[in-house]
């Protein structure tokens, strides 16, 4: 076995990696960014006890995603901090997701695509939110817009968002 | 419900605006009907990819357009998802447009120095001089970092270590050891977190670490700060020289160590002496000690007093008293299991040794060195030789010598006190109360010696 110090390295270096990746994936099922790291966290202390029988054959974002349900469905169990999905739901999600095409690169690269299509504006509320996580109560003061304007500004934008990339999709299939 | 009332609990959800029972009927519906799956898992993909910020932040800077997507400062997101891109791009990057996205935000801090640092990826490397803004990630994987805060609050990074910058008085350190001195008065109430705490500096200097299985741990230097545990309103005041360390998971506990005052009386700075009003008591008449691995030191001249000894009360009356002792042989592990008799609702755990023998540097088995499992049920899982202790719940991981930084033994107090306690006052329920002792290197020979301990206590209510 490699010394405790290089396995420690190489495992902050894979879960660094694919932190934003794993991140993704749960919260597709929890949305909430808070509640989310707190299970990237917990599927992190799962990792690392399970570091050592991890084949470095596989590729570790596989690997991690399969710790990173578990710590989901777990959390969806045990928190009741906020309305969270049901446990079953989530398991139905998860069968249906593991159905569907991944996010890949490719998908990436049309969302960004279409995020330069948005308007200034739209652009910055997304960022205010998404990327400065501010709260929508600053955002509506900073947008001067009522809390309930800037909600349904962001659910349009997600949709415009949408629609683009599926436009982009049909495009590239054709 | 309509496809338009669905699509709307989706979206209200994924803001986190859906009362309970929106989401109870969103859940139900998700559960049996495919179609609503498929336009969720459309919809939280969105909002997943945007949050987790593989996106890139958005300027108006239409002539980079051709320049390919890159992402918000997490240096090894972006690095991830440039793979691929020719040098040269990531140089157009570097030089076009992320001075651009870093115009938006404040700046909160700046490098001011660094030694032997080397970043986990070269890609993410920060150099002396260099302004930090809001959300961004030091990744370092050896040596060490010092920033400077626009607070005035002053950090110097471990390596390795992750650490975010989250505002100019706050920092998220996910792994790895930083120092803090929040010294200046705008620095006051500096905090960093972890995932298991967070700590408020108030005018102070100290040390936090964050292991990579979740135990985060505090270390006061200079004055006294605040932690507060996830999940908990009651602030944990640690003045100068305490130190205190965080287990994660659910049930969050705390582990603090002092030395005593190296007497019979067994006084410490702030946990009580042994007691005989513990719920574990001889006097009591309920619970009862016994050795389940390894096997006491029972040799003469100075053999190991019983187990029961754990529970009456007392410390020892000397330094060096063996037979007022419980421990094992000499490169020994072993096991105590407490049996409280009766299911009981555990608020704290305490436990004490005392150890200095002639040579006054030998204090070694004073040393605390334990991991605290607990079981409630009627009969506890067997304890088997090897690790895993299936059935059992972790409660605590015990190192005084790690809690003292002892780098000599001279260092190590020779009376101490380790009270475990629960984060919000309980640590659990359980009848069976299992530690696991480890031995420590003698400083006198080439053996592992076993501690000295005096008493175990245990409070609660049935």
């Amino acid at each position: 076995m490699p010394p405790a110090e290089d396995l420690h390295e190489r495992f902050m270096r894979l879960f660094l990696e694919q932190e934003p990746a794993l991140l993704r994936s749960v919260l597709v099922f929890v949305p909430h960014r808070a509640d989310a790291r707190d299970i990237v966290q917990e599927t992190a202390v799962a990792l690392w006890r399970h570091f050592p029988s991890y084949d470095p054959e596989r590729p570790f974002l596989n690997w991690a995603c399969g710790f990173a349900r578990i710590e989901v469905r777990r959390f969806l169990r045990t928190r009741q901090r906020r309305a969270q999905l049901s446990e079953a739901a989530a398991a139905a999600l998860m069968i249906d997701e593991d159905a569907s095409p991944s996010w890949n690169e490719e998908r990436a690269r049309r969302l960004q695509s279409c995020r330069e299509l948005l308007a200034p504006g739209q652009r910055r509320m997304l960022d205010d939110y998404y990327l400065n996580e501010l709260p929508v109560t600053e955002l509506a003061r900073r947008h001067e817009r009522s809390e309930e304007a800037v909600y349904k500004m962001l659910q349009r934008i997600r949709h415009a968002l949408l629609q683009c990339m599926q436009r982009k999709e049909t495009e590239f299939a054709g | 419900m309509s496809p338009d009332e669905i699509d709307t609990l989706i979206e209200r959800h994924l803001d986190g605006l859906a009362t309970p029972e929106e989401v109870r009927a969103l859940s139900q519906r998700i559960e049996k009907d495919s179609a609503a799956r498929q336009l969720y898992l459309r919809k939280a993909r969105l909002h997943a990819a945007l949050g987790a910020a593989e996106t890139q932040p958005s300027e108006d800077r239409t002539e980079f357009n051709s320049v390919p997507s890159l992402t918000r400062p997490r240096p090894l997101a972006w690095a991830a998802s440039i793979a691929g891109l020719t040098t040269l791009s990531l140089l157009l990057w570097r030089l076009l447009i992320a001075p651009g996205w870093e115009a938006r935000a404040a700046p909160v801090a700046t490098l001011r120095e660094i030694s032997d640092a080397r970043w986990v990826t070269p890609e993410a490397r920060f150099a002396p001089g260099d302004t930090l803004r809001a959300g961004q990630t030091l990744e370092l994987s050896a040596g060490s970092a010092a920033l400077e805060f626009t607070s005035g609050a002053r950090v110097t990074l471990m390596g390795p270590s992750i650490f975010e910058l989250t505002s100019d008085k706050s920092g998220f350190l996910t792994l790895g050891r930083l120092k803090a001195e929040a010294t200046t008065p705008a620095s006051k109430g500096f905090t960093v977190r972890t995932r298991t705490a967070r700590v408020v500096d108030i005018g102070t200097q100290f040390i936090a670490a964050a292991a990579p299985d979740g135990q985060s741990r505090i270390d006061v230097t200079d004055g006294e700060v605040h932690v507060l545990l996830d999940g908990s309103t009651t602030a944990h005041r640690l003045r100068t020289g305490e130190a205190m360390s965080v287990e994660a998971g659910s049930a969050q506990v705390l582990v603090r160590i002092e030395p005593g005052d190296g007497t019979a009386a067994f006084r410490f700075p702030t946990i009580p002496p042994p007691s005989r009003d513990d719920i574990a008591d001889r006097s009591r008449g309920l619970a009862t000690m016994k050795v389940v691995r390894g096997e006491l030191f029972l040799r003469a001249p100075i053999p190991s007093g019983p187990p029961e000894l754990l529970l009456d009360g007392n410390g020892q009356n000397a330094p060096d008293s063996p037979r007022e002792s419980v421990f094992f042989g000499p490169n020994d592990s072993g096991a105590l299991l407490l049996d409280l008799g009766q299911p009981v609702t555990i608020s704290q755990i305490t436990t004490y040794s005392w150890h200095q023998s002639r040579a006054a540097h030998n204090r070694v088995r004073a040393v605390q060195k334990f991991t605290l499992y607990g079981f409630n049920g009627d009969s506890p899982p067997s304890i088997e030789t090897g690790t895993s202790r299936t059935g059992w719940v972790p409660i605590a991981r015990v190192d005084s010598d790690d809690f003292f930084r002892v780098m000599q033994p001279v260092d190590r107090p020779a009376q101490q006190a380790c009270l475990i306690a629960g984060a919000n006052g309980l640590i659990g329920r359980y009848r069976f109360l299992l530690w696991e002792v480890e031995p420590t290197q003698s400083v006198s020979q080439p053996v592992l010696d076993n501690t000295f301990y005096a008493e175990f206590d245990v409070h609660g209510n049935p």
